[in-house]
């Protein structure tokens, strides 16, 4: 029998051993959370299709970049694996890049007193994943890139850092970031992260964003040219063009409603 | 026998491996290549810089594919650094279906060095189309004449024939840009356009110019705006979406008076442009699934429905949802152990193990052999 085959498979097994610890050095974490939420009726078949498929191809785009990438989607993504997830990634990393698409809700709208400024993402069975007590706690400044692609996750800031109630801090930009000395502003172009979330209502991935394309495509596009290598602003020119057909990101109908907090000159850690 | 088919087999795997591996990486090299070629040509013939003065590298190159259900779609990224001793300048061009559609340059250090002076900015934006002209070999003789004459000290819009000429100022994410653009209109509808950025000191921006990549079809319109409604509502009474438990949602209240219409021409799975209705009926209420609206597009000549899609958004409307089946929003996680048993979905590492395995067991399979 020739050795050459013995050879080569020497060969690839040293070079695939040399990819393990590019893969599991956890210099940057990144995750991404799909909380297709069934309650209520809140998702059609064909959202929770198409954002299944997406977070997926986010995931794997992140994954492909760094090695690995947490994920949590559909039964799996209950408040528990919000936190734990968000845990390791301030425990175990220097740096987080953070992606969630679901829905918002208001978690002191019946407490006592009614609150309205606190903010919620819902997890799949409906539980809400509360700023100040399920995100603050286990967010940091490691937390440099983030996009939540729930509603009004753009809202509340700073107010919601300078000026906390009763139930504590609030509004997502603060709760994912810890932003507050020097605070983020809308498309700035300094800072070390970036945040990025929906002024008002979040468009479903199944809404028709332009022509042919839907905003799972936007999804899709921003992350892969961001995987890339380009920057925020770039990317958001590029959807501009290529969705809308205009050059600039401030004349497409996203500006001021995908807003991005922090620096907009940042490419992915 | 047994022994002379296993080496013929082996062999024939790893002539079949590498003569993949040559055909991909002469494929994405050939790709490169060629966007690459249109990007330095755009940066030396057409950018008002000095390349003398700088070195040029290629920095990043990114071929970007649509998702599967857009799968016709590709766009190619090719960026340059261009270095010097006073400055940093860093070009991004795009190129689609081969054709460079856009490039935006940004200072990242220094002045920008430029082969030449202007008059004034107008005179900066007119040799620029010229140049540009030269390099696309597409006239563009009648946008430039636009230009004689132009304040640019207001926002203005002239129309000449089918060209619509506007000029503004569009905030770049914090940079004031002066946006001349140019239009292809017919009955009102825009198709194809050029526009170019200058900041308001003289600098070059960026570019996007769409005019090469789509070709113009059937402009005819022959259905109204109110038509155009009427036909959307009628659809919309066949329309149905279905939810995760099976049920057919179905049946909507439209607000006729809050229906809007645009009549556009965005490339629909195809480079050819055509006019069609963009409209959305808005319901009068909340559809299951969090539907508010539906999106109806209609081709203008003919009057055909070719698309529907929901308008939703992530929100939870809470006159509606006191049910939400949670256990306490007061809940405190803050005892939950940070978790260690995280299944990381490591794409890499499990496709490293698994080769690991195999090709352990090969090797193992291979030494036994030989023993």
């Amino acid at each position: 029998m020739s050795k050459v085959p013995i050879v080569i498979c020497a060969n690839l097994l040293i070079g695939l051993l040399s990819l393990i610890p590019q893969a599991v050095s956890a210099n940057v974490g990144t995750a991404v959370f799909c909380p297709n939420n069934f309650q209520e009726g809140t998702d059609t078949n064909n959202e929770i299709i198409l954002s299944r498929a997406t977070c997926a191809y986010i995931r794997d785009m992140l994954a492909a970049k760094y090695g690995g990438c947490y994920d949590s989607f559909d039964a799996n993504c209950t408040v528990e694996r919000y936190v734990s997830i968000l845990s390791t990634l301030k425990t175990s990393f220097n740096k987080a890049v953070v992606f969630s698409k679901g829905h918002r809700g208001y978690p002191y709208w019946n407490a006592s007193p009614p609150n309205w400024n606190h903010m919620s993402l819902l997890s799949n069975n409906g539980a809400p994943v509360i700023d100040n007590v399920h995100i603050l706690p286990y967010t940091s400044t490691k937390n440099v890139f983030t996009f939540i692609w729930h509603c009004e996750t753009a809202e509340k800031y700073p107010a919601g850092a300078l000026n906390p109630d009763s139930y504590g801090y609030y509004g997502m930009p603060y709760c994912w970031t810890t932003a507050m000395d020097p605070l983020m502003y809308p498309y700035a172009t300094s800072g070390i992260r970036v945040y990025l979330g929906w002024w008002d209502g979040s468009p479903q991935f199944e809404y028709t964003a332009n022509g042919m394309w839907n905003f799972a495509h936007v999804a899709y596009l921003f992350w892969y040219f961001m995987c890339g290598g380009a920057t925020v602003n770039e990317a958001l020119n590029y959807i501009a063009q290529t969705v809308y057909g205009v050059q600039y990101f401030s004349q497409t109908p996203l500006w001021w409603w995908l807003i991005a907090f922090g620096n907009v000159s940042l490419t992915l850690p | 026998m047994n022994s002379q088919l296993t080496k013929v087999c082996a062999r024939a795997i790893i002539l079949l491996i590498v003569f993949y591996l040559i055909g991909c990486f002469s494929y994405a090299f050939a790709t490169q290549s060629a966007a690459q070629e249109k990007a330095i040509g755009f940066v030396e013939k057409v950018l008002p810089l000095d390349l003398t003065k700088y070195n040029l590298t290629l920095t990043r190159y990114q071929k970007i594919m649509g998702p599967s259900d857009l799968a016709w779609f590709t766009s190619e990224v090719v960026e340059f650094t261009l270095d010097s001793k006073e400055s940093t300048l860093v070009v991004t061009c795009t190129v689609q279906n081969n054709i460079l559609i856009s490039c935006n340059m940004i200072a990242k250090k220094g002045p920008v060095i430029s082969d030449r002076q202007y008059v004034n900015l107008v005179e900066g934006v007119k040799t620029f189309l010229e140049r540009y002209q030269t390099f696309t070999k597409v006239d563009s003789n009648d946008m430039i004449s636009m230009l004689s004459g132009l304040d640019i000290t207001k926002d203005l819009s002239i129309t000449a024939g089918n060209i619509k000429f506007t000029l503004s100022t569009v905030n770049n994410f914090g940079t004031e840009i002066l946006q001349f653009k140019w239009v292809y209109t017919v009955n009102g509808v825009e198709y194809t356009s050029l526009q170019v950025g200058f900041q308001k000191n003289g600098l070059f921006d960026s570019f996007y110019d769409n005019r090469l990549l789509y070709s113009i079809g059937d402009t005819t319109v022959n259905v109204s705006r109110e038509q155009a409604i009427d036909i959307a509502i009628k659809y919309s009474e066949t329309y149905s979406y279905t939810m995760p438990d099976g049920s057919q949602i179905r049946g909507f209240n439209i607000t006729k008076d809050q229906s809007k219409a645009k009549l556009v021409a965005y490339p629909i799975n195809s480079t050819v442009l055509r006019p069609y209705w963009h409209v959305e009926l808005l319901l009068n209420q909340t559809y299951p699934g969090s539907v508010v609206g539906l999106t109806i597009f209609i081709w203008a000549n003919s009057g055909e429905v070719f698309h529907c899609s929901n308008i939703a958004y992530g929100g939870i409307d809470y006159s509606d949802t006191g049910n939400l089946d949670w256990e306490s929003p007061l809940a405190s996680p803050s005892s939950s152990p940070q978790d260690n048993t995280s299944t990381i979905s490591m794409g890499v590492l499990t496709i490293t193990v698994i080769m690991l395995l195999v090709i352990g067991a090969t090797i193992v399979r291979l030494s036994i052999k030989r023993k």
